[in-house]
């Protein structure tokens, strides 16, 4: 009896790894690390999402979002109380864009952004890849989850 | 010790046997695109700018495009044209798909614009692929350094038809997030096919055309940005809210299931 437990265990693990356990890169962006992120972006910060406003752009064929987030950790880049970013998609008056690959913030959203802050405006790095949401001290992206202070510690261990 | 060593045992069979079978219930996740109030969905002016493509890419696209063709819709293609200007994500009336510049890490993207008193009704959807990735747009097998056109612009069509990323089933569908280079995924499987059909099978009141896109006037509404991967599947569709509470269900029930086939055991 004990051998068959054994045996289903074994047999059992190796079935959970091989189909749970596989997310090698993406099929619209290529796979970013939260190392990859840290050495890309010059700065990084820990803040609250305070402010949205989309509009259209010059031709008014494109609407982009800017967010304010209200800072309350520097983990990179020279300290700011507030950072400003850029996004393509948003809503204004009756017409609305989405994209498959930009980042998506909500008011009051607690975060973790890695910003470009060399391009005009403010980018994300890695576009969605670059975006975590902070809950009870929990950090998300996609499905994966992880300690605030564990991520914080991973990202300063990848800062050159 | 004995029967606490089969009592773990037993409980990691059933922690796994639940992982395993949940992972087989149909979970896909809709973007809120939609063209199903139109009497030919995907019928109409999907325009390919062919300039600086590679290869067969737009034959492959094409293709990708056919892989989601059902009863109620067939992607039809006007002919190659570039009528955006280069710009990607133009709202021009015409679904452009060409080949430029994206952000670094990026394979392709997709941008689809609706009107916010009706937001189930996608008005338009354009898409890019990345000028600077290293494609392959043939028909077999990709070597081991290249992306496959094909399947990309199967994954990408299915965005702009409604669906986001899908990582949670078995096997991978097109929509999962993850290709490794040098794969490909061109086929759909149950889990994209039930997303397609969740969206189109039941066509909203059809108006027989797409609006016309209002001219903006105001650059001040408040919005958050979009990003059809990010947004949560609609809770109101049936299929979904099924798929949904399989997941949570299904480990309970092969719990419930050993239990009582134990129990028989023990007798």
């Amino acid at each position: 009896m004990r051998t068959w437990y054994g045996l289903y265990t074994i047999v059992l693990v190796v079935l959970c790894s091989l189909i749970l356990g596989t997310h090698p890169g993406h099929a619209t962006m290529l796979k970013m690390s939260v190392e990859d992120l840290a050495r890309q972006a010059d700065t990084i910060v820990v803040g609250t999402v305070t402010q949205q406003q989309s509009a259209w752009d010059a031709q008014h064929t494109a609407i982009h979002t800017d967010v304010t987030v209200a800072v309350e950790r520097m983990l990179a880049g020279t300290p700011v109380d507030t950072v400003t970013l850029r996004v393509a998609g948003g809503v204004v008056g009756r017409m609305g864009m989405r994209t498959s690959n930009d980042a998506v913030f909500r008011d009051g959203e607690r975060v973790i952004v890695f910003l470009d802050t060399t391009t005009v405006p403010n980018s994300v790095v890695g576009m969605q890849q670059g975006k975590f949401t902070i809950e009870a001290d929990l950090v998300t992206r996609a499905d994966e989850t992880v300690s605030l202070e564990k991520f914080i510690a991973t990202v300063h261990s990848a800062l050159p | 010790m004995r029967v606490r060593y089969s009592a773990v045992m037993r409980g990691w069979v059933v922690w796994c046997g639940g992982l395993l079978l949940a992972s087989q219930v149909l979970a896909f996740q809709r973007n809120n695109a939609n063209w199903s109030y139109m009497s030919n969905p995907m019928g109409e002016n999907w325009v390919i700018c062919p300039d600086r493509m590679p290869g067969e890419a737009v034959q492959r696209t094409k293709d990708g495009a056919t892989a989601w063709d059902y009863a109620r819709f067939q992607f039809t293609f006007d002919n190659e044209a570039c009528l955006s200007n280069g710009v990607f994500g133009t709202l021009n009336g015409v679904n452009q798909i060409d080949f430029g510049f994206l952000p670094p890490g990026v394979l392709a993207n997709t941008v689809s614009f609706f009107f916010t008193d009706t937001p189930s009704q996608t008005v338009e959807c354009d898409m890019r692929f990345n000028s600077v990735v290293n494609w392959y747009t043939g028909t077999g097998t990709p070597p081991a350094d290249q992306f496959d056109w094909w399947s990309v612009a199967t994954h990408e069509m299915g965005h702009c038809l409604g669906l986001a990323h899908e990582d949670s089933v078995t096997p991978p569908p097109v929509m999962r997030t993850a290709l490794p280079i040098g794969t490909v995924q061109r086929q759909l499987t149950a889990d994209d096919v039930a997303g397609r059909n969740t969206i189109y099978d039941s066509p909203q009141a059809a108006s027989g055309s797409s609006p016309t896109p209002a001219s903006p006037t105001s650059a001040s509404d408040d919005g958050g940005g979009g990003g059809c991967s990010l947004m949560v599947g609609n809770l109101t569709d049936a299929s979904s809210l099924l798929a949904t509470l399989g997941n949570i269900l299904l480990p309970l029930v092969v719990l419930v299931g050993v239990r009582v086939w134990c129990r028989r055991r023990r007798r």
